[in-house]
């Protein structure tokens, strides 16, 4: 027999099966494979489609809040567009830790802390190459401390995450205090350098964000790291015994994510070049809310999205606006209230049709 | 004589999405019997025992226990009613007891204080409920370990024990036993065939499904062959209906034919071709000074008791487990740089990493956990593992291609499923198994380590599984196989190496006289 038949064989005949009527109904193989693989498509594109539909639900919405209260409604999309942004491309990277089954609280303070040295960089040289440069390894030195502390005291990277949070804030308070005069209680350029530049332009913004999610999909999508993060965050075990180093992966997966922090932090100084203690501090509630509401599982792995990023950061933002214009649901406290109990219902709503299944870590 | 009915399953139809699990079947179970269930990996005998137990829910369709309807809610609550089902995967809880895993949603049975109305409160006595499930494990005939026992530190092969000892404490009418035996040893074994014995003689009743047919034959008072969701046949052995071919013929639908294991008997390998070899290596208590030398061309069979060691060696040789002592090399040839001349030069394996790079593929026994991501598509186990076979300058993945290499294997292994996007976790156990098979054969690894390769595989594909790993031989591979079966080690091996309490006892070379009886006395 030949090798390539071996398993052929195997295959079976099917059994007869006979209606109610008691007459033998007939189908084949192939028609019966045809059906269940459009059923499985029509599955896979509704699971897929649905948190865009959200997304386009509330910009409707938004649209027409706007239009009825006659605002100029350009501007209103871009000032939402600006209130969705940081926390988008800070998500696309922090896809890639979701992805691993784990996640990063403290993002948002290394974005202040980036912001931070940026500024006082740009302040102390003048020098824009060296700003950049420096706001990019400050958000990844962070990062690559976060993994090392984790990895000596064999903590889980989000434990870790939490207590550098804290770190990071104080960090920028001593820096805040070093560097600023008395009474102040921020790191500031004022008036803002980048005011005439194209880096202070929402294009720039816009620029950042399409870029960086490329470049990230196409990680995620088409390189051999993506497709490693993606089965090391369904089953460690299995990955380890398939030649996936948990440690190398884990690492790649942080450096991207810094660099999106590094990237958030430089679009911030050009928008506002003011640090204080709290910048950032939001953040990272908010990008673990905005991938959540995008449609990507609590569990990682194979059901990972990168777009999920993009449109859980932006149906936030469009949310926030939509809660924003009514006068009942406009305070923070409410908004943010509001956003918890989504990403509880939407915890609880994919914990229901899969979490039980995954491994405990 | 026909006995009593003590349940039925009419009609019943069970739909996973767009797949049909089970089309129409009509079921019945006697007291006093051991029923069989039987048929081809994923013919729906699980998904018919699960919808008996509660663990899924039917389409259509009607279920009678003792003549009355039957609509469970649960596992736990169909256990608490009558019908116990042991299931084919791991079902015990990590980090736990023994006991607690036993008395598992009952530990309020033993708290400290009973009311008047018959229910109890307070804290649990723990000393209570320990003694409670070292009774449970005494009556069923364990002893090795007890109801205080960490469930970490007992081995896969006897937490499937706890798992029948958790049924048994509660008595059930019906005793549903889903694939167990290929996960336990032995004696695992002997225990489990002598409470379904014991059940059928308390006119009690007892499904047992499995892919071994001559231990189906010889435990089952009547067989029914299941395939593709459709009841083909019931046989009776009181009628004299046993006839392996027949079975056979009924579980796959056409006549098996060919050789079942390798019908050659020249076991000579070129002992000058070692492919990879294991020194003085140590390893805990789980085995010391161990040696071991794999060639070219070799089918090595490694067999034992379940605990001897060997599933351990097999994930030592794939640097797996970090040695204490010793160490693990591959050979291959090598440009030697300064005489610029070919020779064999050894590569140390001490990371799955360096094995695989190495050209090495392991599939271990523990298939859920470590040899496939269930929560994962067919495509992504599959390709995972060849990722370099279809990547355009080492690093790019064209989805065509990888669907493509993903196709190929599916193919190749009949892998039964709608699309190679469907998840692994819906996929039957042996169709698991051609999965975590698929993943290796794709990558076209030089040394493949299995560990229990045909577990919970079907009679059709296990041959052609034989069959595919004898064609490896002959293209020059070399194979590892551990198993617990000492049918398919004398039938598939070149060597033979016999392993006790860790230590090598005994090496045979292929031979036509090689008999079990002569291993055992070896392994125990």
């Amino acid at each position: 027999m030949s090798i390539k038949n071996l398993f052929k064989n195997n295959k079976t005949v099917e059994a007869p099966k006979t209606n109610a009527n008691g007459t033998i109904e007939v189908e084949s193989q192939e028609e019966k494979k045809e059906k269940t693989l459009k059923a499985f498509s029509r599955q896979k594109l509704l699971g897929n489609l649905l948190p865009f539909v959200g997304l386009v639900v509330l910009f409707v919405f938004y649209s027409f809040i706007v239009l009825n209260e006659g605002y100029l409604y350009e501007d209103a999309l871009w000032a939402t567009f600006d209130r969705g942004v940081y926390v988008a491309i800070m998500a696309i990277g922090a896809s890639f830790l979701f992805t691993l089954g784990q996640f990063d609280l403290s993002l948002g303070s290394a974005m202040g802390l980036s912001a931070a040295t940026a500024l006082l960089v740009y302040r102390g040289t003048g020098n824009l190459g060296l700003t950049i440069v420096v706001c990019l390894l400050t958000a990844i030195i962070v990062s690559v401390l976060n993994i090392v502390f984790s990895s000596i005291l064999r903590v889980p990277i989000f434990i870790m995450s939490i207590a550098m949070m804290t770190v990071l804030q104080k960090v920028i308070l001593g820096l805040i205090s070093a560097f600023s005069s008395s009474g102040e209680s921020s790191i500031n350029l004022s008036p803002n350098p980048f005011n005439d530049t194209f880096m202070y332009t929402k294009w720039f913004r816009l620029v950042i964000l399409i870029a960086y999610f490329v470049i990230c999909f196409i990680i995620f999508r088409y390189l051999k790291f993506g497709r490693k993060a993606k089965f090391l965050g369904g089953n460690p075990f299995c990955a380890r015994l398939t030649g996936i180093s948990p440690r190398t992966n884990s690492i790649i997966a942080f450096l991207i994510c810094a660099i999106g922090v590094g990237l958030t932090a430089l679009t911030f100084v050009a928008e506002t070049p003011i640090v204080t203690s709290a910048t950032g501090t939001t953040y990272g509630m908010d990008i673990m809310v905005a991938i959540v509401i995008g449609g990507m599982p609590m569990s990682g792995g194979a059901r990972s999205k990168i777009t999920a990023s993009v449109c859980g950061a932006f149906t936030l933002a469009f949310l926030e606006a939509v809660l924003r214009a009514f006068p009942e649901t406009s305070g923070e406290g409410m908004i943010q209230i509001v956003k918890a109990v989504l990403f509880i219902v939407l915890v609880f709503m994919s914990s229901w049709s899969y979490r039980g299944k995954t491994l405990p870590r | 004589m026909e006995h009593e009915v003590i349940f039925e399953v009419k009609n019943c139809t069970k739909r996973f999405g767009p797949t049909t699990a089970l089309n129409h079947v009509n079921f019945t179970i006697r007291r006093g019997e051991i029923t069989g269930l039987i048929g081809e990996n994923g013919s729906g005998k699980s998904t018919l025992s699960a919808i008996m137990t509660g663990i899924y829910s039917r389409n259509e369709g009607e279920m009678f226990f003792k003549g009355k309807p039957w609509e469970p809610k649960s596992m736990i609550w169909s256990m608490n009613n009558g019908i116990g089902i042991i299931v084919q995967e791991k079902g015990t809880i990590a980090n736990i007891t023994v006991a607690e895993n036993i008395f598992l949603g009952e530990a309020s049975k033993f708290a400290m204080f009973k009311t008047k109305k018959g229910t109890y409160w307070g804290p649990i006595i723990r000393k209570r409920m320990n003694d409670a499930a070292d009774q449970v494990l005494k009556e069923m005939g364990e002893t090795k370990f007890h109801g205080a026992t960490p469930i970490n530190l007992v081995n896969f092969q006897d937490q499937k024990l706890i798992e029948i000892a958790k049924v048994i404490a509660k008595k059930p009418e019906i005793l549903i036993v889903d694939e167990t035996s290929t996960a336990l040893s032995q004696h695992g074994r002997d225990i489990l065939y002598s409470l379904i014995h014991k059940m059928r003689s308390e006119n009690k009743a007892v499904v047992f499904i499995s892919h071994d047919l001559d231990e189906i034959m010889e435990q089952c008072d009547t067989l029914t062959v299941l395939r593709d969701g459709n009841i083909i046949r019931t046989f009776d052995k009181e009628k004299g209906e046993y006839n392996p071919d027949k079975i056979k013929e009924s579980m796959i639908g056409r006549e098996l034919k060919g050789d079942y294991y390798r019908s050659d008997y020249d076991g000579t390998v070129d002992e000058s071709k070692v492919v990879l070899s294991m020194k003085h290596a140590v390893a805990g208590n789980i085995f010391k000074d161990f040696n071991l030398k794999l060639h070219k061309g070799e089918i090595l069979g490694i067999g034992g008791l379940s605990e001897c060691g060997m599933h351990e060696v097999g994930k030592a040789l794939f640097g797996a487990i970090p040695l204490d002592a010793g160490s693990v090399y591959g050979y291959k040839k090598a440009i030697n740089k300064k005489t610029n001349k070919e020779e064999i030069k050894g590569y140390p394996i001490s990371s799955p990493e360096k094995a695989i790079e190495f050209g090495i593929g392991y599939a271990s026994k523990d298939r859920d956990i470590e040899s496939l991501n269930l929560d994962a598509p067919i495509k992504d186990n599959i390709a995972i593992a060849g990722l370099d076979k279809f990547a355009t300058a080492k690093f790019f993945i064209n989805p065509k291609n990888e669907t493509k290499y993903v196709k190929k294997q599916a193919d190749f292994l009949s892998i039964k499923c709608a699309s190679v996007d469907q998840y692994v976790s819906a996929l039957s156990g042996g169709n698991k198994q051609k999965v975590a098979f698929a993943k290796w054969i794709g990558k076209d690894c030089d040394i493949l380590i299995l560990d229990c390769p045909t577990r919970g595989v079907d009679i059709g594909v296990k041959q052609s599984m034989y069959q595919l790993m004898y064609s490896l031989k002959k293209q020059g591979k070399s194979i590892i196989m551990i198993s617990e079966e000492l049918a398919e080690l004398i039938g598939m091996s070149d060597t033979l190496a016999i392993i006790k309490d860790g230590k090598l006892t005994k090496t045979f070379k292929r031979s036509k006289d090689l008999s079990e009886s002569e291993i055992i006395k070896y392994m125990i």
